[in-house]
Formats: structure tokens, sequence, C-alpha cells
């Protein structure tokens, strides 16, 4: 990639970021509400059942939202690039992988802006700062390439698919109930609980809390299986995306 | 003189599937069944064309002959079903009315993305934004929203950032009629000066006065066929 093809690929982004928030702070806050209003419901709803399980349940919840709406938002986000960037990919020849690819990015700065609030409320909660925090980004790193390589699967796949985005909200809603986001995996037991050692989200969420909060770590097969997975997935959605005067253009 | 673009045979064919085929159970329907609910449509075929360099090639035809479609072949947008394209030089865009605008960014904003889009830097697009700016005639109004302009000024945007590139090959459709008669000129003098300096326009219009003025060489499509009148 040459000197155009960062520009391109920053402009991209930087497009994407400032038309998802309408490029204002208060276009950001917007996009920090959900999460909000998520913990909020989530809290007053299942601190009775899970606060006398999980020590400070307010951080753990708050740590999962954050880590899954990376996903969430990103593979949402993901899915209907191209097609809101129809009028680009139409009109002028690039790589279109960049579509998704610079939407997850401008998703990804997003969600380091949510872990600054998030490091903000964890010290409101208690939490005190660890030398394992330092390790943060390599959860988030492994989060993000899982999320990039399904991104570009799913935009691809949503050009030919017209209701994709509609299969993958219920897909995504489904996820967030057998991922361990406001309940601790030791609830759920049989397939369940087999379902929750090798749910990648389940992994990565659980080791990011373990580096956050101190606790119980998944286990490091578990780790390193969903770090290869999480390169694999996003080598996979990145090479097998069409390349220049593919047909994306035209389906588009 | 050496071919610009050089075409041999070329046809594109596009597969068009019914609307109900599009979502998730039609397409798996349509995978597992022989009921093919899609047809073929040969939007080109059997096309053999040279442009010479520096020569400006005026394409006419009905709607739905085939032109957007050859403009979008020879920049690599679309790929060819069949045949085969040379292009010699930078043409990595195609100039239609609205093409590609950000509709909620402002009109520095698009030419600073099409600018990148037609392969300049950050910082080259940026040394030339008052120049484009100043020959659009949107210097006044570049910091409001794309989507405030009129088709007319869109054009302008669009024309105006392509004839500050460094795009070797040129090929604008139809963004010319929507332009006053003053832009306009300045276009045609433009064209002109690009031309003299080695490069190639394609311009396609239903506007037989402004193709009779521009080409020096005129190409007919209808039906997916081409025919050279000059």
């Amino acid at each position: 990639m040459g000197a155009n093809g960062y520009d391109l690929f920053w402009m991209l982004a930087r497009t994407e970021f400032r038309m998802r928030d309408q490029g204002t702070f208060l276009g950001f806050l917007w996009s920090l509400l959900l999460p909000l209003f998520q913990f909020a419901i989530l809290y007053a709803i299942f601190t009775r059942w899970m606060g006398g399980r999980i020590e400070n349940y307010a951080a753990y919840l708050l740590i999962g939202i954050v880590q899954w709406n990376l996903f969430s938002a990103g593979t949402t986000h993901g899915l209907t690039s191209l097609r809101r960037k129809a009028g680009l990919v139409s009109n002028f020849n690039f790589p279109s992988v960049f579509v998704p690819l610079s939407s997850t990015v401008a998703v990804l700065a997003s969600h380091v802006f949510e872990w600054i609030v998030l490091f903000c409320a964890l010290f409101a909660l208690g939490i005190e700062p660890r030398w394992s925090w330092l390790l943060l980004p390599v959860p988030v790193a492994f989060a993000f390439l899982l999320t990039v390589g399904v991104a570009c699967v799913l935009a691809f796949a949503a050009v030919r698919i017209r209701d994709l985005d509609h299969v993958w909200s219920v897909f995504l809603y489904g996820l967030f109930f057998a991922t361990p986001i406001f309940y601790s995996p030791d609830i759920v037991g049989g397939v369940g609980k087999i379902l929750l050692t090798w749910n990648p989200l389940s992994i990565l969420i659980g080791a990011t809390r373990a580096l956050v909060m101190g606790g119980s770590a998944p286990s490091p097969t578990a780790i390193v299986a969903t770090a290869l997975f999480s390169i694999t997935i996003a080598g996979a959605g990145i090479i097998l995306s069409p390349r220049r005067g593919g047909d994306v253009a035209e389906v588009l | 003189m050496s071919s610009a673009v050089s075409i041999e045979n070329l046809g594109k064919r596009f597969r068009r599937v019914s609307p109900g085929r599009q979502s998730l159970i039609g397409r798996l329907r349509r995978t597992l069944s022989s009921d093919e609910e899609t047809r073929d449509v040969w939007a080109l075929r059997g096309v053999t064309l040279d442009v010479a360099r520096g020569a400006c090639l005026a394409i006419s035809g009905p709607n739905g002959a085939g032109k957007t479609t050859l403009l979008k072949l020879i920049s690599g947008i679309f790929a060819p079903s069949e045949g085969r394209i040379v292009v010699t030089g930078k043409t990595n865009a195609f100039f239609q009315i609205g093409a590609g605008f950000q509709r909620d960014l402002s009109v520095r904003d698009n030419v600073e993305i099409a600018g990148i889009l037609m392969g300049l830097t950050r910082h080259e697009i940026l040394d030339r934004m008052d120049t484009i700016l100043g020959f659009s005639g949107l210097d006044r109004v570049s910091n409001i929203r794309a989507a405030e302009l009129s088709a007319g000024q869109q054009a302008r945007m669009a024309v105006s950032t392509a004839l500050h590139t460094d795009l070797d090959i040129l090929l604008i459709d139809e963004i010319l009629s929507v332009g006053d008669a003053d832009f306009r000129e300045r276009c045609l003098s433009a064209f002109e000066k690009i031309r003299a300096a080695g490069k190639t326009v394609l311009i396609a219009s239903h506007d037989e006065v402004l193709l009779e003025r521009v080409g020096t060489e005129r190409l007919e499509i209808a039906d997916g066929r081409a025919r050279i009148l000059k």
C-alpha cells in the first residue's frame, strides 16, 4: 500500500467516524448512551441475583458491555458499510475491502473513548489500578481482529443478501445471551458450559475482566485458541474479500 | 499515435436476480433448487475500439444502450465478462451526476475525498484545494454540506476536482449537461488544454451539439453494440 493507499484508508476511516458521530463531541456522547442505558437496565434487573455471586458486579457488567459493544457495533456497522458507501464503490476504482475495514477502525476509535469513560467509572467503583492493566490492549486487539474478520465477511455477503442485517441482529441478540456479559459463567452447566468455554467473545471478555479486576482468567489453552481463531478470521475476511474490478460495484 | 484505450471484442454480462431472491431464504432456495429466477443480460457485446492518446471520444446512444457500462469497464470499476481492455495511463474514477458524494460532509471534505480516491495523496489534494474551489466557483460555499448544492454545483465540484488531479484518461458521463453555460465553456476549454498535454477524454452524453463540438472521434452505442461514426 503506497502513500495514497494509507491516505485513502485513513480518509475513509475518518469520514466514517465523523459521519457516525456527526463529527461532534455531542454526537459521540450519543454513541455512549446505548451502553450506559444497557448497563442501567441490566444492573437494575440482575444486581440482586448476580450481585451476591460476583464481587463488584457493576464493574463486571460495565467491562462486559464495553467489550461486547466493540464486536456488536463493529460487525453491525461493517455489515452495512459497503451498502452505505455504494456511491464511492460504484464510481471509483479502489480496493473495496477498505470500506468494511475503515468502518471497523472508526468503531474502534469510539471504543477507545468508551474505555476512557470506563476507566473513570472503574475508579469511581473503587477498582485500584494494577500492572496487569498494561496488558489490556492484547484482548482488545484480538476482539478487534475477530470483529474485522466477521465485518468483512458480512459486508460482502450483505451486498447480495439484502436482509442479512435483520438476520445478523437476531443472531447478535442470541449471542448476547450466550456470552457471560451480565451473568457469571459458573451458573451455566451442561452443553451451555461447553459453548461458553469455547465462545471466543466469552474468553476475551473473561480475560479482560481478569486483567482489570483480578480473579480467575480463562485457561491459557482457551486464550491461545481464541487468539489464533481471531487472527484466522481476520486473515480470511481480508484475504477472501474481492479485489479491484470485482462484481461488488455491479451488485450495488 | 499510441493508444490510451485499446478494446478488443469486449462484452459485459449482468446477472439480474428477481428481488424476492435477494433475501437469505431466496438465496438458499436458488442454491438448492434448479428453479433459477435469474437471467443474464448483455449490456455490451463485441465492442472493439482504439482511442488514441490526446483524443476526445464522444459517446452517444439512447438510455440503457451501454454508455455508462463502457465507461465503468474502462475505469476498472466493472470487470469484463469477455474480451479485453488495455488502458495505458491512470483512470480510476468515473464522473456522473452526484457520483460518490457524501451528502453530510462539506464541499471541501468532498473534494478531499474525491482527490484521494483519484490517486492523489492528502497533501497533494490540500495543496490544490484553492485552485479546485476557484475553478468550480464554489469557494464561497466550500464549508456548506454537499447535500445543499444544486445538481449543477455538484457537477462543478466533480469536474473541477477531476481536472486538477493527475488522471491520464478522464471519463465523463452526462455531467456537463447540468452545468451552466459559463462553466461548460470553461470545462471545454480545460479539456482542450489537457488534451494538448497528451491526456485523453471520453465523454458520454445525449447532447449532440456538445458531442459534435468536443469529440475528435465519435462512437454510437445502441443495444449493447458500438459503432464508430468518425
